[in-house]
């Protein structure tokens, strides 16, 4: 698999920005857990280290790790570093094993890939690790399942089809009855690669609460983001605390943010197609007073109403011509 | 007593601590679980009807959560004689009347269960003419002397009742790790899976199991079989008697099913309980060496014999006799009507290996899409394992005896990743392999033409 920097600018994602920028916003909630500043940040930096610079600009976070598996690089990533971040140059398998586990840290495992075993074992060496606080969040690419592309090109007679050769990889304890070929494409299989995610989580933590010598540890969703920059990508937000914390937790009133849906549906990152003047004219009457309603023109109903969830976390594009 | 006596004297008698704890470590979780539905479906068995569906009617439905456990079915129950003088006593009293082909032995699935999924469990059962409940706290039960349960009301509801016999188990206060455990959607979806494959018989019978609310689907094994006697699994059908003069019925089917690795291998069924499925392990016969020559008779397990299917049942009124192990985990290799059943296995596989073999070598030679013999298997239709033949021998065409089109030859090369790429974009293909392809076709039209 070719690394994703080399097939995709990350400077353009205008959905990936928003994203980043929901993120921090969830990761600045956790000031009742102590000094957001004393968390560790650990993510896949690539060589643009978008998510780096922001946490650091806008939170003040200081210890950060960036795990770069493609060795190669490193010439081009040292020199692209924003600031001093230190790379593990390995893959997340190995790397995540030596974090300092016993500081809180805000995980952003932002894989370029579709749903994987290997994707689903890192999320088990973080959830048996994890201390009361970590916050765990988890991207994967679900355009399509890679079992499904192979069954459509294999056109040899009785090849097997894409939910058994999904199954042959996942095995059967991980994929339910119910799942199907239209549950491998598309946004149900962004849902079900959520699912999967939150499964293996759960199925993790039973294992580390039955021995009885660890203190138990729990965990909520926090939330759920679906975008197309180009590809589906799905993500969950995951935070583990102790029961004694269950109050810290509930301060950190992570259903006051500005995107969360009412109800628990993933939030969809939709960017709106507006002129630069249209953008002007929204923003210009938000925040919406209480009661009130958007004066669009001729701005069309639908972007208009995107706009207005998500215009906090949207980028501001400007073409700078010379 | 005088005093002396009792000082030389060892007091050896069991805790019922410790008895709960070995009896309880001796099977996984979801073994456990199966054994309790291997109990209510040995119920059905005696309400069994005729004709293609025997179990229809029947029903089992298991709940479980962090809380608590529950399995109820309609399948008959059993009386409060029964219950009374061996359902609870650890171990099977000799004397006590028998399922002919029962699946539950040993006297134990139902105890291990109770004591291992947690502390305080409820067992109510009704019959047509009787009812009782049993309602156990096992903490308290175990610091009292004395190995009794009593018996506590009978309250009939909609789920069992003598008018509607069967069986109702609830186990609560789950250890920690067993609650957690039945928690997760993992652990629910493998006890979907298992029943589904474990007792896959009895669900195509007619018998409805619902895990958590969800309906577990009747699945069959399919073999190749074509219409005219070109292509044919093998099967033999025998009686052995052992040294008790209980009969066992043997019925061994080896043949070629649909390429899927998940489903290929040895599966061996014990009155209608699936032991054993897609087994690829010397158990069964893979990796078979013979011992004076060192020549390889059966080899290890590839994906080649992605195709393989092999089927050996076992059936005996005498649910001991069929070569088991008290978990119904594997075979019993040291049960001589394994040993004698093993024989005939491996002789009946060889054939099948031998074509699979050539089924390879044809691909190989000819590639996938050439392949005429894989174009003939590929035709042939498939069959269910329940509507194959008494007897039959395995018949598959020779290779060389297939019409076959122009002699193809393969091409293998390695070219760098950049080239690549950009030809895949350039001639608008999404493959390697169709790179390579489609360049051979664009040279040979310009050099040679049509």
């Amino acid at each position: 698999m070719t690394a994703s920097f080399k097939r995709i600018d990350y400077s353009l994602r205008p959905a990936k920005h928003a994203e980043r920028r929901m993120l921090c916003d969830v990761f600045r909630r956790l000031k009742p857990f102590g000094r957001v500043e004393e968390y560790v940040y650990v993510g896949f930096g690539s060589i643009w280290f978008a998510d780096f610079t922001l946490m650091h600009r806008s939170l003040g976070i200081k210890d950060m790790i960036s795990i770069e598996q493609v060795e190669t690089a490193r010439e081009r990533i040292e020199d692209n570093k924003p600031f001093r971040i230190p790379v593990d140059y390995r893959q997340s398998k190995y790397a995540l094993l030596d974090l300092d586990w016993k500081r809180k840290q805000f995980l952003w495992l932002d894989y370029d890939d579709p749903l994987s075993v290997n994707i689903l074992l890192d999320l088990r060496t973080v959830v048996s690790r994890a201390c009361s606080g970590t916050v765990l969040s988890v991207s994967v690419q679900c355009s399509r399942a890679p079992q499904y592309a192979e069954a459509e090109q294999d056109t040899t007679p009785d090849a097997p089809n894409a939910v058994d050769r999904f199954i042959t990889v996942f095995g059967r304890q991980r994929v339910s009855p119910e799942v199907g070929a239209k549950d491998l494409v598309g946004w149900p299989f962004g849902k079900l690669s959520r699912a999967m995610l939150i499964q293996e989580i759960h199925s993790e933590l039973a294992i580390r609460n039955s021995s009885h010598a660890d203190i138990e540890m729990c965990c909520r969703l926090i939330c759920e983001i679906e975008y197309e920059d180009g590809a589906k990508m799905a993500t969950i937000s995951v935070i583990f605390y102790s029961p004694q914390d269950e109050s810290i937790m509930d301060q950190c009133h992570f259903e006051g943010l500005d995107f969360m849906p009412i109800t628990a549906t993933p939030i969809r990152i939709t960017v709106p197609k507006l002129t630069g003047r249209e953008f002007k004219r929204l923003e210009s009457q938000l925040p919406l007073a209480h009661d009130g309603q958007l004066v669009l023109g001729t701005i069309p109903a639908a972007d208009a109403n995107h706009f207005a969830k998500m215009y906090r976390y949207l980028p501001n594009f400007a073409v700078l011509e010379g | 007593m005088s005093k002396t006596q009792v000082i030389q004297e060892i007091d050896a008698e069991p805790t019922k601590g410790f008895f709960v704890e070995m009896l309880t470590r001796d099977i996984g979780l979801e073994q456990a679980v199966l054994d309790l539905v291997d109990n209510s479906i040995d119920g059905a068995k005696g309400l069994i009807g005729s004709g293609e569906k025997p179990f229809e009617g029947r029903k089992i439905a298991l709940e479980f959560s962090r809380e608590s456990f529950r399995i109820v079915d309609n399948c008959g129950g059993f009386t409060s004689e029964a219950a009374r003088t061996y359902a609870f006593k650890f171990g099977k009293p000799t004397g006590s009347p028998r399922t002919p082909h029962s699946i539950g032995q040993f006297g134990v699935g139902m105890k291990r269960a109770l004591f291992k999924f947690g502390h305080q469990f409820s067992v109510r059962s009704a019959t047509i003419d009787d009812a009782w409940a049993v309602n156990v706290n096992v903490p308290e039960w175990e610091t009292q002397s004395g190995w009794r349960f009593p018996w506590a009301p009978f309250v009939p509801d909609e789920n069992v009742s003598p008018t509607s016999p069967g069986t109702e188990i609830i186990v609560r206060e789950l250890r920690t790790e067993v609650g957690l455990k039945f928690s997760t959607k993992i652990f629910e979806n493998a006890i979907h899976q298992l029943i589904k494959s474990k007792h896959r018989q009895f669900i195509a019978g007619g018998l409805e199991i619902k895990v958590n609310g969800h309906h577990v689907d009747a699945t069959s094994l399919y073999l190749l079989v074509s219409e005219d006697t070109s292509f044919r699994p093998g099967i033999q059908e025998f009686v052995i008697k052992d040294d008790s003069e209980e009969e066992i019925k043997v019925r061994i089917i080896v043949g070629v099913g649909q390429s899927s690795p998940p489903q290929a291998g040895w599966y061996v069924v014990c009155n209608g309980r699936v032991v054993l499925e897609a087994d690829r392990r010397a158990v069964t016969g893979w990796g078979l060496i013979e011992e004076q020559s060192k020549s390889v008779v059966i080899p290890n397990y590839h994906n080649q014999f992605s195709r393989f299917r092999g089927i050996v049942t076992f059936d005996s009124n005498d649910s001991v006799r069929v070569p088991w192990n008290t978990t119904k985990t594997d075979v019993d290799q040291d049960n001589p009507i394994w040993q004698k059943t093993f024989g005939r296995m491996t002789e009946l596989m060889r054939p099948v290996i031998d074509f699979l073999n050539e089924l390879d070598a044809d691909i190989d030679e000819h590639t996938r899409e050439h392949s005429p013999l894989l174009a003939y298997v590929s035709k042939v239709t498939t069959v269910k394992a329940e509507a194959l033949p008494t007897t039959s021998i395995f018949t598959a065409p020779p290779r060389g005896s297939l019409y076959r089109g122009p002699k193809t030859v393969k091409i293998q090369y390695a070219k760098p990743v950049d080239e690549v790429r950009l030809l895949m974009k350039e001639l608008e293909v999404s493959s390697a392999k169709a790179v390579g392809e489609k360049t051979f076709e664009l040279i040979y039209e310009s050099m040679v033409g049509e």
